[in-house]
Formats: C-alpha cells, sequence, structure tokens
C-alpha cells in the first residue's frame, strides 16, 4: 500500500509541478490562489467574530442550499452513463501490477478524499456567498466541511462500489438507477407529508419541508442537516446521533467496498480505456460532453460561404442532437424560478439576476468554447474576425432566445409592465455579450494550456472584471445626478447606457482577440 | 511551392527547430524525414501557420499567414480532425463552401469512389473506421484542389490496399503539378516515390538527398548514414 500512497502523492506534486513548468502558467495559479484563498479568508474574518444568528430560517436555508447543489452533483454522477474507477494509467498500472483487490480498493477510496474535500470547499463557498443573511463562524464552518466531505465521500464510493457491481452482474446493471430513485422517493415521500400536515399549503409546506425534523428520515443527506442544525441549537446528542449515523453508514460502505470479491478488472479498463479517451476529446474540443449520449436526428441546413459556413456546420449540429433548446436547460431555468419564487425576498427581480449564474453556466457549456480551440477553423481562408464572430453566433442566438422567453414568461406571471421586462432582458443580453468575449478573451490568454479549473478561473475574474466599467458608469451616473430617484426613465438611462458600455467592451476584447482564428497565437510556447 | 526560409521555433529555453531552410516543387514528392523528436511536426505546424515561428515561410507565393495562402495549401493531420456528428457528405459540403470551391461535389465524388466510402456518404464520422476517417481526413484536404498539400504520417490507421491507392493518389496529384510535402518516420513506405528527401535530425536539416543523385542507395540507407543509425528510428 505504500508504493499506491506515493504513486498518489507523486501525481498530486506532477499536477502541481506542471502548474509551475512555466512562469505565465505559474503567475496565473498564484494570482487565482491569491485572489480566491483572499476571498476565503476574508469571508472567514468577517464570520470569526460573528455569532451565529438564531433566525433559524436563514440557517435552514443555508444549509438547503449547500445540499441541493450537493445533491445535484451526486445525482448527476450516480445517473452518469461513462463511468470509470479510474483514468487509462492508473487502471493499466493497478490492475496488471502487484496489488492486491483491497489495496486497488484502498488507492479508490484515498483519490476519493482530494475530490470530495475539493466539492467541500466549493459547497462551502456556495453556502458563504448566499448565507442568507446568516453569518457564519469558524468552527460552524469547519463542520460544514467535515459533514460535505463525508457526504461527498460517501456518495463517490457508493457510486463507485455500484459500478463495480454492475459490471460484475448483469442484473446489477441498473442499480444505480434504483439507488438515485429510491432517493428520490425517500424526498418525495417527506415532502408529500411535510405538505399533508400543513394540509397541502404549498408555500407553508416547502418551508416546513426546509425546517421540520422530517427531513432527517432522508439517509446521509438528513443526517449532514441534522449534525449541523444540532450544532447550530447547541443540541450535542442530536449532533453526535447525526455524526454516529453519517460515520456508521461510510464504515459499512467502506467495509463491503474493500471486501469486494467479484472479478471486474477486464470490465474496468476497458471502461477506463474509453473514459480516459473520451476525456481527452473533450479537452482537445473534439466533442462535446453530451453529444455522445445524443440521438442524431437527419436533418438540412443551407451552408453559407467562406466563414459563415462554420455558423451553417454549428447550425446543422444543434438541429441535429436538438440542442438549440434542451429539456435540461428549460429544467434549470425553471427551477431558478421556483427559487425565486418561494425565497423570502425573491420575485422578479431575483429571477433575472440568478439568471446572470445560468448564463455564464451555458457559456461554460457551448459548443463555441471548443470550436475556438478547433484548428479546422483556423485553416478556413477568411478574414479571422469573421471566423471569430461566426463561432460565437450560434451560442449568442441560442442563449439570447432563451433570455427572452425566460425573462418574457416570467415577467408575465408576475404581472410585471412591458418596459421592465424589456429592460431586463437587455441587461441581461449585455451581460452575455460580456460573458462570450471574456469566455474568448480567456481562451486567448491560456491558448493551448490544458488546465480547465484555472481556465475556468480565470475565465470568471475575467467576467467580472470586463462588468466593472458598466457597472461603474452606473454608479458615477447615480452619484452625478443631483436629485437621483430611481423612476422608470433613471432605470431605462442606466439599463441602456449599461449595455452600450458592455457591447462596446465586449467588441474591444474580440476585436482584439481576433488573430487567435489563425491558430498561431493558441498554441502556447 | 512550398518554401521556408530560416525556419526557428523554440518552445521557451528548448529549441525545437533552428534555421530550417527546405522548398517542396510542383511536381515533386518531398519526403520530411528523422528520428521521434527531430522537428519534423513543428515543421509542418510552422507551415500551416499552427505555431509561431521566426523565418519566413511561403506557400504558392504568398507568406503562410495570408489568407491567399490558406486557400492554396491542402493538410493532412496525422490525427484526422473530424465533427463526429455530421456525415461525409456534410463535411464536405462544410469544407467546400468555406473554401468556396466551385466543383467541390465532383471532386468530393471523384474521391469517394476512390477511397470506397460510397456506401459511407451518409454515415456520421463517429460511425467510421479509424481507416475510414484517415480517408475522410484525406478527401477534405484535397477536395479543396489543393497547389500544396501537407501530409503528416498519411499511413496510420491504413491497410495495405489503401497505402497503396494512397501513394497511387500522391503520384497523380504529382503528375497534376501539386507541391507535396510528407512527414514521416516510415521510411519503406515512401521509399517509391519520392523525389526529395531532407533529413532531420535534433532540429535541424542534417542532409538533403535528390533521388537522381542517389546511385544504387535506398533512401533508408541514405537515412542511416545520415543520421549514423540514430536507434530512435523506426524504419520498418
Amino acid at each position: 500500500m505504500k508504493v499506491l500512497i506515493s504513486l498518489w502523492l507523486m501525481k498530486q506534486k506532477a499536477v502541481i509541478r506542471n502548474l509551475f513548468r512555466r512562469w505565465t502558467t505559474a503567475l496565473f495559479t498564484i494570482i487565482m490562489v491569491v485572489i480566491y484563498g483572499g476571498l476565503f479568508v476574508m469571508m472567514l474574518k468577517s464570520s470569526e467574530k460573528a455569532e451565529i444568528s438564531f433566525n433559524m430560517q436563514s440557517v435552514h436555508l443555508s444549509i438547503l442550499l449547500g445540499l441541493g447543489f450537493s445533491a445535484v452533483m451526486i445525482f448527476t454522477q450516480l445517473l452518469q452513463k461513462r463511468k470509470a474507477l479510474f483514468y487509462e494509467q492508473d487502471s493499466f498500472y493497478l490492475f496488471c501490477g502487484p496489488f492486491t483487490r483491497t489495496q486497488i480498493m484502498g488507492y479508490l477510496m484515498l483519490q476519493s478524499i482530494l475530490g470530495a474535500s475539493t466539492f467541500s470547499l466549493f459547497v462551502l463557498f456556495i453556502m458563504v456567498s448566499f448565507s442568507f443573511g446568516m453569518p457564519m463562524n469558524l468552527p460552524f464552518l469547519l463542520l460544514c466541511f467535515l459533514c460535505f466531505t463525508l457526504l461527498y465521500l460517501f456518495w463517490i464510493n457508493a457510486t463507485d462500489f455500484l459500478y463495480i457491481m454492475a459490471i460484475t452482474n448483469e442484473r446489477y446493471k441498473r442499480l444505480n438507477h434504483l439507488a438515485a430513485a429510491g432517493m428520490i422517493v425517500v424526498i418525495i415521500v417527506v415532502f408529500l407529508l411535510s405538505l399533508a400536515i400543513n394540509h397541502f399549503e404549498i408555500k407553508t409546506g416547502l418551508m416546513s419541508f426546509a425546517e421540520s425534523s422530517l427531513f432527517y428520515l432522508i439517509p446521509v443527506f438528513g443526517w449532514v442537516k441534522l449534525i449541523l442544525i444540532s450544532f447550530v441549537m447547541q443540541n450535542w446528542l442530536s449532533m453526535i446521533l447525526g455524526i454516529a449515523l453519517l460515520l456508521l453508514s461510510y464504515v459499512l460502505l467502506a467495509a463491503a467496498f474493500l471486501n469486494f470479491k467479484g472479478d471486474f478488472y477486464e470490465q474496468a479498463m476497458m471502461d477506463s480505456a474509453a473514459l480516459t479517451h473520451y476525456m481527452e476529446n473533450i479537452k482537445s474540443g473534439k466533442q462535446n460532453s453530451f453529444m455522445q449520449e445524443v440521438k442524431v436526428k437527419k436533418t438540412y441546413v443551407k451552408f453559407m460561404e467562406g466563414a459563415g459556413a462554420i455558423y451553417s456546420k454549428n447550425i446543422l449540429l444543434m438541429k441535429k442532437t436538438r440542442s438549440f433548446l434542451r429539456l435540461q436547460d428549460i429544467l434549470v431555468v425553471m427551477i431558478y424560478f421556483l427559487v425565486s419564487f418561494f425565497l423570502p425576498h425573491g420575485g422578479f427581480p431575483v429571477f433575472c439576476y440568478m439568471l446572470v449564474f445560468w448564463l455564464f453556466a451555458m457559456i461554460q457549456d457551448s459548443d463555441m468554447m471548443h470550436e475556438l480551440k478547433n484548428y479546422q477553423i483556423y485553416l478556413i481562408p477568411d478574414a479571422p474576425l469573421k471566423k471569430l464572430l461566426y463561432v460565437m453566433l450560434p451560442t449568442l442566438e441560442k442563449v439570447m432566445l432563451l433570455t427572452l422567453l425566460a425573462v418574457g414568461i416570467a415577467g408575465m406571471v408576475y404581472e410585471k409592465p412591458l418596459l421592465l421586462i424589456v429592460q431586463y432582458i437587455v441587461m441581461l443580453w449585455g451581460y452575455l455579450l460580456v460573458f462570450l468575449s471574456s469566455s474568448v478573451a480567456s481562451v486567448r490568454i491560456f491558448k493551448s494550456r490544458n488546465n480547465a479549473m484555472l481556465e475556468n478561473m480565470m475565465r470568471m475574474l475575467i467576467m467580472l472584471l470586463s462588468a466593472v466599467p458598466s457597472i461603474a458608469f452606473a454608479v458615477i451616473y447615480v452619484l452625478s445626478s443631483s436629485n437621483f430617484s430611481f423612476d422608470d426613465t433613471a432605470v431605462s438611462i442606466m439599463t441602456y447606457s449599461s449595455l452600450s458600455m458592455n457591447v462596446v467592451i465586449s467588441f474591444l476584447i474580440i476585436f482584439s482577440c481576433k488573430n487567435m482564428m489563425n491558430g498561431r497565437e493558441l498554441d502556447s510556447e | 511551392m512550398i518554401e521556408v526560409n530560416g525556419l526557428t521555433k523554440a518552445y521557451g529555453a528548448f529549441t525545437a527547430v533552428e534555421n530550417i531552410d527546405l522548398i517542396a516543387k510542383p511536381k515533386e514528392i518531398t519526403i520530411l524525414l528523422g528520428p521521434n523528436g527531430a522537428g519534423k511536426s513543428t515543421t509542418i505546424k510552422s507551415i500551416v501557420n499552427l505555431l509561431k515561428f521566426k523565418g519566413t515561410i511561403r506557400i504558392c507565393g504568398y507568406d503562410n499567414r495570408t489568407i491567399q495562402a490558406k486557400r492554396c495549401f491542402g493538410y493532412i493531420p496525422e490525427a484526422p480532425i473530424l465533427y463526429d456528428l455530421l456525415t461525409i457528405d456534410e463535411h464536405v459540403e462544410f469544407i467546400g463552401r468555406a473554401y468556396r470551391c466551385a466543383d467541390y461535389k465532383a471532386l468530393a465524388d471523384k474521391y469517394i469512389a476512390l477511397f470506397h466510402l460510397e456506401d459511407k456518404r451518409n454515415s456520421i464520422a463517429k460511425e467510421l473506421s479509424k481507416g475510414m476517417r484517415q480517408k475522410l481526413s484525406m478527401l477534405l484536404a484535397l477536395i479543396i484542389s489543393p497547389r500544396a498539400l501537407l501530409v503528416d504520417e498519411p499511413m496510420v490507421g491504413l491497410d495495405p490496399a489503401s497505402i497503396e491507392e494512397t501513394l497511387r493518389l500522391f503520384q497523380d496529384l504529382k503528375a497534376d503539378g501539386v507541391s507535396i510535402l510528407i512527414s514521416t518516420h516510415i521510411i519503406d513506405v515512401v521509399e517509391e516515390i519520392w523525389d526529395v528527401a531532407y533529413i532531420m535530425d535534433k532540429g535541424q536539416i542534417i542532409n538533403r538527398v535528390k533521388r537522381e543523385d542517389t546511385q544504387e542507395e535506398t533512401l533508408k540507407e541514405t537515412f542511416f548514414a545520415s543520421t549514423e543509425g540514430d536507434s530512435d528510428e523506426s524504419a520498418d
């Protein structure tokens, strides 16, 4: 086992060494760590002296936010069709090398710790950022970190365990679906019970679901909430009960995992190779994360000439995969709408501001990011600016249309005046332009260096920086106007001036990045 | 014609190729030979303008950064770059329209028949075998009627019959006046078709050989004499 532990440590060392191999990447890494680390420390500092508020609704909502986010991540992983225990290299050396099954399983569990704690930190970040006015002190944050780490560790290992059972025995092929369905059934039952207790009043039923002890009946998720709520309430006995349940479930799972006797090496190695190649293709932009899974529809587009052919080709791909309007995008918007509807201070503006996060995620997942790194596009004999605009256009059109629909329908449900709806649509389009151009800029800056996490962090930073001028403009406008009041005219002026600013900034960024579509500016030196 | 003058490409402190001069003339098949890590791929990628470099590169008389240069060369990479969900016909239409080619459909029909891909025209790329993907990649480089053709390890994934067909195709293109530059380390495959060979080692051209200047000596013998039997070479 010592050898495997040193292999794991060596791999982590190699990842860090790779980040610091070139001074540019090293500098970016340090800047990112300082910025994000600083943000985190600032959050901790500001909450260090704070006492935990006894506004229990905020406490429940903050914990639920963390749990909800975790549930989405966990369920996504649990239901993923493409699964493997390791990447190809690890699987080759581990399964072919002189290691016992228990050692291999132990190694697998060991490498899950890093993933689980990273996820946990991310959840913590989200919880602190959207803490619904709830101040959090250091011991509470530490306990959150431990609980969420254990929660992820349990589910990562449970997913692996269900996977090896499925590949060992055909009868267990759908076990992961059953586990997910089981969890959903429990959640629905608890929810229905909460509704029934509250005479089927949806809003009070939802609040009761979030706050009542019934939630603790949900395995693992409920126990995490039990621990955290008990800590806040200083109900130590309940807290110990929650910890005991969580630990016991993990120990039982680990025992089953380490002592698994089935024969799974052959399939596990094949799946590892398939997953590795799949991930490599995604990294190199040859395919995106969902294309492999969808049915391809027979359809047709009339191809434009020159750089326009890129646009036609992307529209054709969208039509073939029916990805212009995906069910998952509509679902996310609906979830945002429901959250804004039930939040204590929610409503139409909150929904629109939540859509800003959705815009960010949509661009991350779009084909545009892959296309920006595809050198077949660089070889097309046309002006680089035209190529860049045609690469961006399908994503721009798609997200603009979705934003229009989402804000339009939500505005009608909230019975808002047409002018206000238009203003929010225009504001979101402005952000969309900035986000799109910042994504282009981040690809240009990072060139062909492959570090998705760093790239995403940098992208977020560029997006924030790009949005600064329009925010500053709005502030200056407010400060310089004597007798300023938030009437319709003022809001209109701010919206449209901010949009103009965003358009100008976006085009400046795009123009300065245009040469990347010749390719040579993108391969890192 | 492909003209490379004083090409130098460094990755940080490491110089991958240094001061390379190279010409691939029309009606000639020029081979770039060298052991692994000699700088062949860096040279090819610099020529197709995917890398920043020092020196000058002209394709068909145009600076390789210009649209005119892009319009006149075809590039067949070692690993085909294809859209998994597009069919062969859709790939053809995409490239044909993007390059504004007038007669791409007729040319595509010709090459589809030559590569025996007729019954796969409506198959999406991810359903094609490795060899078929390689053929599609070649087809896309050829439908633009290139006056210069750059080929990186062309025979990877092809069966023996397809290799023969591809070699014949290169000779036909050469007869039509196309400048062909092939980068490879499998010498046997190009032994019958080469006209000029540049032998690279450690980022430099160490020998330039013309077929008519070699007496009875094979390209393989010339190569090993130049590199003193570099063990990295897989001269199979």
